[in-house]
């Protein structure tokens, strides 16, 4: 194979690996993605199938000669093509927009009284707090947990500058405003994870201002909420009891809450069970002790600009303490 | 060789052409200027929808006046802009070129100012 063929085959896989994946829109899981992604292949191959006629119109009246011209100069051709075409077309279209937008639209079903789930941008990770039908609120972060066929209305807002919220799987995205409530109804199809990312320019490490978003049916979610209320887990073995001693002494509790003790920060983010995401630092880092202690250490490294500062005060045996104890929040 | 000076100016030739596609792309423009901003300024005071509601009804009854208009009585509008065509057939071609896109753009003008009634006047602003 030539060089620029192998380049060529190089490029069309990685072209079509883009086409699938936790963080697709031709990949839907969501009753909004997957109307935006008919709707987005309907355009394609209506504007195809357009461009292509034109196309060929146009060769025929260039190179096809006196009989073609004569043809395709008819008057019928010119009305039907020119004026009557376009008109239904656009009319059809127009419909299917109004119907999706307009009052009995199934985007407008609000799925009020039900669970809500708020979202604060904040640089650069996301507050995420739960709202249940009993009005029960359950502070987390970073991560979005979604019950399986149940519409759940997300507000969005942010608490500095303007992000933009963006799960492509499952829905479209929608701009948080500061001192404004944008509403979103998602409905996810299928149990499984999906990864959402900040779609707004807000500063330095904007493009680690990622989550996963993860559909589980029912039950499960249900468990979930209810365990994700509950106070943190206290700590057993010897190295995650000096590593709680640690957090509580170290200033960590200034910006972070840790439910059920004494750090009650709110600046950062919610650690009440952060070791049970699927992530670190807006999934930034997988979630394990060597990343906890990557982020303590290095975390201006990991994620340049962040809005915590670096510790350089702790030795790799308090590093791997206050890891073990972080890892346990589950 | 013709005369120049014969020639009807280009632009007149455009306006008259594109007389539709152009009153089209201003009530397309009246419209959202409207609804955005009677939207920012009205925060629930003035009922916005109502006002909105209004509005474009006014600005669309406009909009179809002009067109039906000009596509009734081509002769003066290319009167009006100076449009003379001393050729017989260059006139007859120019007027329904015309003619049609009049036809085209009056359902646009149509569509868009139903929008108003088929959908929350402020609610997808966002
Ligand atoms: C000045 C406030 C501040 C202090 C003090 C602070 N943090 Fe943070 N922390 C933050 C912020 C802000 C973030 C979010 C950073 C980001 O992802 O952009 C964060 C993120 C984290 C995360 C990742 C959370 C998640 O949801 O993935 C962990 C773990 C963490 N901090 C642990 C600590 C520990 C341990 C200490 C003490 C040694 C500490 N922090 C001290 C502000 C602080
Ligand atoms: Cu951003």
């Amino acid at each position: 194979m030539s060089l620029a063929r192998s380049v060529a085959a190089f490029l069309l896989l990685l072209a079509l690996q883009g086409c699938s994946g936790v963080q697709s829109a031709l990949d839907p899981s969501g009753t909004e993605a997957e109307r935006i992604d008919t709707l987005t292949w309907l355009l394609i191959v209506f504007s195809t199938t357009v461009f292509l006629a034109v196309g060929l119109i146009t060769a025929a009246a260039l190179r096809g000669g006196g009989r073609w011209r004569a043809r395709l100069a008819n008057e019928r051709l010119v009305i039907g093509g020119g004026v009557v075409f376009p008109i239904v077309a656009l009319t059809l279209l127009l419909g299917y927009g109004f119907y999706l937008m307009g009052p009995g639209s199934p985007a407008a079903a609000r799925a009020d009284g039900q669970l809500r789930i708020e979202v604060v941008g904040e640089r650069w990770w996301w507050r995420v707090t739960y709202v249940d039908e009993t009005g029960r609120r359950v502070e987390s972060a970073n991560e979005i947990r979604l019950p399986v066929g149940r519409p759940v209305q997300v507000e969005l807002t942010s608490a500095d500058v303007i992000h933009s919220f963006w799960i492509p799987r499952l829905a479209g995205k929608l701009d948080m405003i500061p001192g404004r409530t944008n509403r979103l109804t998602l409905q996810v199809a299928e149990a499984g994870i999906s990864r959402g990312q900040c779609a707004e320019y807000c500063g330095g490490p904007h493009a680690f201002m990622s989550f996963f978003a993860i559909a589980m049916p029912e039950d499960q979610f249900t468990a979930w909420l209810d365990r994700e209320a509950g106070d943190a887990r206290n700590p057993s073995g010897e190295d995650q009891v000096a590593g709680q001693a640690l957090f509580l002494s170290s200033g960590c509790v200034a910006c972070h809450r840790v439910r059920g003790t004494e750090a009650q920060g709110t600046i950062g983010p919610d650690l009440t069970h952060v070791g049970s995401r699927h992530s670190l630092a807006a999934a930034t880092l997988e979630n394990d002790p060597d990343a906890f202690v990557r982020w303590i250490r290095d975390g201006q490294h990991v994620k340049p600009e962040n809005l915590m500062p670096p510790y350089e005060i702790f030795t790799d045996g308090e590093l791997r303490q206050l890891a073990a104890y972080l890892d346990q929040l589950r | 060789m013709k005369e120049p000076a014969k020639e009807a100016p280009t632009v007149s030739a455009i306006l008259f052409l594109l007389a539709g596609p152009i009153l089209w792309a201003g009530h397309l423009l009246l419209v959202y200027g409207v609804q955005s901003v009677t939207c920012v300024v009205g925060s629930g005071s003035v009922a916005p929808s109502a006002l909105i509601r209004t509005l474009v009804v006014l600005v669309t009854l406009g909009a179809i006046l002009l067109l039906c208009l000009a596509l009734f009585f081509p002769g003066r509008l290319a009167h009006m802009l100076r449009y003379q065509t001393p050729d017989r057939d260059n006139h007859v071609f120019s007027v329904r070129v015309e003619r049609l896109l009049i036809l085209l753009s009056l359902p646009a003008v149509i569509w868009s100012g139903a929008a108003a009634f088929l959908l929350d006047a402020c609610g997808l602003s966002r």
